[in-house]
């Protein structure tokens, strides 16, 4: 279904104002990674749905695209993080479910997996359970920098904030992390 | 590697199924943006005429799941189809034979049949909760609940008509249906030119069933065996499911008549020859994202302002068999 394709996103969601049905191109190539990051928030029942709701909002508003940015990622995940903001109860319960539980719903386990997944499970637990503690707009920075899709600079443009909001809510969560997992920090592993 | 990271790393891939499910839910608004002037005869002729033929009409109906939407029942026939499918009879002799396969979902009468499709004319996602036996509200949930609302609603109704169970008792020998198509049909009826013909009734008949309603695979191949042995039906070839797949339609093509007359297509997956959806002279109007059997139905709590009505409910005109204009064209 996905061919090779020569278009920027720019251009897809351009031409798409004249062929609606052009806008699938941007589906093929961004949702399975939008579903990734969505149900690595709030599991993969309500990433189902939502991953479709992200690109059926992004097509309704495609007009307003600035067509400036050829990389349609920071757009895609704005929306998308906009719609979890929608359920940040819903997130908060599933972290702290993993928390408890040691069990991850985003996360297939094969059998061949489990012994590893009992060690690092200890591991997954505080990390999710400090999650929970975060207030939003940490969440958002410090979920989107490990979904390692954007920049700093895209983060900021997702959420619509200054650049140095994102780093100023970077450090806070981060530090944060850190007392939660035993001086380690969440995104590099660096032992302080 | 940070824990962090690495828990993205593991999230499990999403399903193909899920993909396809998206995928038509963006292919059903961009349709409905193309295409933003028609909207009368092609909703009505789905959402109210699909569920009043389901609900009320006669004949026999089908059922059958995108492929990759969900599960799909039955397995891709041993010989790949040839690249250009050269009749219409071909092809409805493949969707019989895959019928044929394809095991009964076997509802009980106090059960719920659960169906899920898009009305690909304005985007809304539909699902249906019909009482078997008819003696209990079904139920209806539209996301959104019209085209140009945002909210989803749910509503309930009565069957009208024949319930699913009553297609559990027609005959499955092609020959034994046909005659009672033709009773069924004729019965009180003058066939006057410049009307459709009697095939042409019986074709409207199983088209206004495909979707939105479930009958045993067994009576569904009796009657793709029966319409390939009837004159006057064509083949549509390349076409492409909102999902992005190779499909192939069977047409009746007529005389154009008072109050009908429009091209109606049956859309088959090209690899599994299972019914995929609808088409009106070449548009979309239905694509069938699956059917299972559920005990219950969602609990229904009116709507404020609205008074909870059978979709079907509002065209009692006659038996919407015997009209072409309260059927799907």
């Amino acid at each position: 279904m996905t061919a090779v394709r020569t278009e920027s996103d720019a251009e897809v969601i351009e031409r798409s104002l004249r062929e609606p049905e052009a806008f699938a191109a941007l589906y093929d190539q961004h949702a399975p990674a939008v579903h990734r990051y969505l149900a690595r928030r709030l599991g993969p029942d309500l990433a189902d749905d939502l991953m479709a709701e992200t690109f059926l909002r992004a097509f309704q508003q495609r007009d307003r695209y600035d067509r400036a940015r050829a990389d349609a990622r920071p757009w895609l995940y704005g929306i998308a993080t906009n719609l979890v903001g929608g359920h940040r109860r819903a997130e908060v319960r599933f972290w702290r479910m993993i928390a408890r539980t040691g069990i991850d719903p985003a996360v297939d386990s094969p059998a061949d997996r489990i012994a590893e997944r009992v060690s690092a499970q200890g591991e997954r637990a505080a990390l999710a359970a400090a999650l929970a503690r975060l207030n939003r707009g940490q969440r958002d920075v410090l979920l989107l920098t490990a979904a390692g899709e954007l920049t700093p600079a895209e983060i900021a443009e997702a959420l619509g904030v200054a650049p140095g909001t994102v780093h100023s809510r970077l450090n806070r969560a981060r530090r944060r992390m850190r007392a939660a997992l035993d001086g380690r920090d969440p995104l590099t592993n660096a032992k302080d | 590697m940070s824990e962090l990271r690495k828990m993205y790393d593991e999230v499990r891939p999403v399903g193909p199924d899920v993909l396809a499910e998206g995928r038509v839910r963006l292919l059903a608004a961009a349709h409905e943006a193309g295409a933003p002037v028609r909207t009368r005869k092609s909703r009505r002729g789905w959402t109210a005429g699909l569920v009043a033929v389901g609900a009320v009409a006669t004949a026999a109906g089908a059922v059958a799941v995108v492929p990759g939407t969900e599960k799909p029942r039955v397995r891709p026939s041993a010989t790949e189809p040839v690249v250009r499918l050269a009749s219409a009879s071909e092809v409805l002799r493949r969707a019989a034979d895959a019928a044929g396969r394809e095991p009964d979902l076997n509802p009980r009468d106090d059960q719920y049949i659960h169906i899920r499709s898009v009305d690909n004319a304005n985007g809304i996602r539909r699902e249906l909760w019909r009482s078997v036996d008819g003696k209990k509200a079904s139920v209806l949930h539209r996301d959104p609940c019209n085209p140009s609302g945002k909210g989803a609603c749910t509503d309930s109704f009565r069957e009208e008509g024949r319930p699913t169970a009553f297609y559990r008792r027609l005959p499955t020998d092609p020959k034994a249906l046909e005659a009672w198509f033709r009773r069924d049909i004729g019965a009180g009826h003058t066939f006057e030119k410049g009307k459709p013909t009697v095939e042409q009734r019986i074709w409207m008949e199983i088209e206004g069933t495909l979707l939105e309603q479930y009958v045993p695979p067994k009576l569904r191949a009796a009657m793709f065996t029966m319409v390939s042995r009837m004159p006057g039906s064509r083949v549509v070839n390349g076409i492409t499911d909102p999902a992005g797949r190779p499909a192939v339609a069977v047409t009746m093509p007529g005389k154009v008549w008072k109050g009908g007359g429009e091209r109606g297509e049956i859309v088959f997956d090209r690899r599994t020859f299972q019914v995929i959806g609808l088409r009106t002279e070449g548009k979309w109007t239905g694509t069938l994202l699956g059917v299972s059997v559920t005990d219950t139905a969602p609990k229904v709590t009116p709507r404020e302002g609205k008074r909870p009505r059978s979709p079907a409910g509002k065209r009692s005109r006659n038996r919407p068999g015997h009209h072409p204009e309260s059927g799907r064209r």
